[in-house]
């Protein structure tokens, strides 16, 4: 398979709307670089090829996450807007998981000190279990953290804060 | 405006390429490897990341030349584009200028 073709191919890691908008364009700016630096030494063509996998893999891994956490960003490149007022954000499924994440590490932290202190009481705990439970307390800190951030990320992306503009319809008249 | 700045060196080569003149991909790569001496090669991806960034922020726009098919269009700094671009000139050559100041009066 000629490398153009190839490269092509590579393009299929970007997101569908990327890959439309700019696609084209960039298999023909490799195909015109490759032609260019098949006349140089093979060494040339090596970096040149490392360089290319290594633009394609993180170009297109920065676009998903993009698109992830920024679900608007695409509506803008066309000049159009096409952002609607009330939007559910992808970001919003990132939540959910931490949030689940954090319950399930919540069960087992109570489970790992029912286990160790259940039918313990009054018993100082060992070092090395007060560092272990202090470690996983703070971790969950982290995924709350996480969620607190996220919920409030969430809220401002779906523009429920434009609900205090809103105006009464007779008003607007 | 200022939160933008500085820019990173591959975008500050990209405007500088459109502030001469509007372009198509291949030509801003090969202008960006041409006014850095070859230090600066952007790979395709690089390129296409940092101008659709430019475009989604509106310091650049595409258009469509009589005749050019949709591989290649080119792209133009738009006002806002320019100002950034002049905003970052000044910053830096307002650092050069304290740089020299700073070493003179060291070597002094």
């Amino acid at each position: 398979m000629h490398l153009p073709a190839l490269y092509r191919r590579l393009l299929s890691l970007y997101p569908a709307d990327y890959r439309e908008e700019f696609g084209d364009e960039m298999a023909w700016v490799f195909q015109q670089a490759h032609s260019d630096i098949r006349r140089e030494s093979g060494f040339a063509l090596v970096i040149f090829l490392a360089r290319e996998l290594q633009g394609v893999l993180v170009g297109s891994a920065c676009e998903r996450a993009r698109g992830l956490f920024d679900s608007h960003t695409h509506a803008s490149w066309k000049g159009g807007s096409m952002e609607s007022k009330f939007r559910f954000p992808r970001a919003t499924l990132v939540l959910m998981l931490l949030s689940l994440l954090a319950v399930v590490l919540s069960l087992e932290e109570a489970r790992v000190v029912e286990m160790h202190y259940g039918n313990k009481v009054g018993m100082p705990p060992e070092w090395p279990m007060l560092l272990w439970i202090f470690g996983r307390i703070l971790l969950i800190a982290l995924v709350v953290a996480s969620v607190l951030w996220g919920i409030f990320f969430a809220l401002r992306r779906s523009g429920i804060q434009r609900l205090e503009q809103l105006k009464p319809w007779h008003d607007q008249k | 405006m200022e939160e933008r700045l500085p820019l990173t060196e591959p975008v500050l080569l990209v405007l500088l390429s459109l502030a001469e003149q509007p372009r198509h991909g291949y030509s801003i790569l090969k202008d960006v490897e041409r006014m850095s001496d070859g230090r600066v090669a952007l790979s395709t991806g690089t390129l296409y990341g940092a101008l659709q960034r430019l475009l989604s922020r509106g310091w650049i726009e595409r258009f469509e030349e009589a005749e050019s098919m949709r591989d290649r269009r080119a792209y133009r700094l738009t006002t806002q584009g320019r100002k950034i671009l002049q905003a970052e000139v000044a910053r830096m050559k307002h650092l050069a200028r304290l740089a020299r100041l700073r070493t003179a009066k060291k070597g002094a």
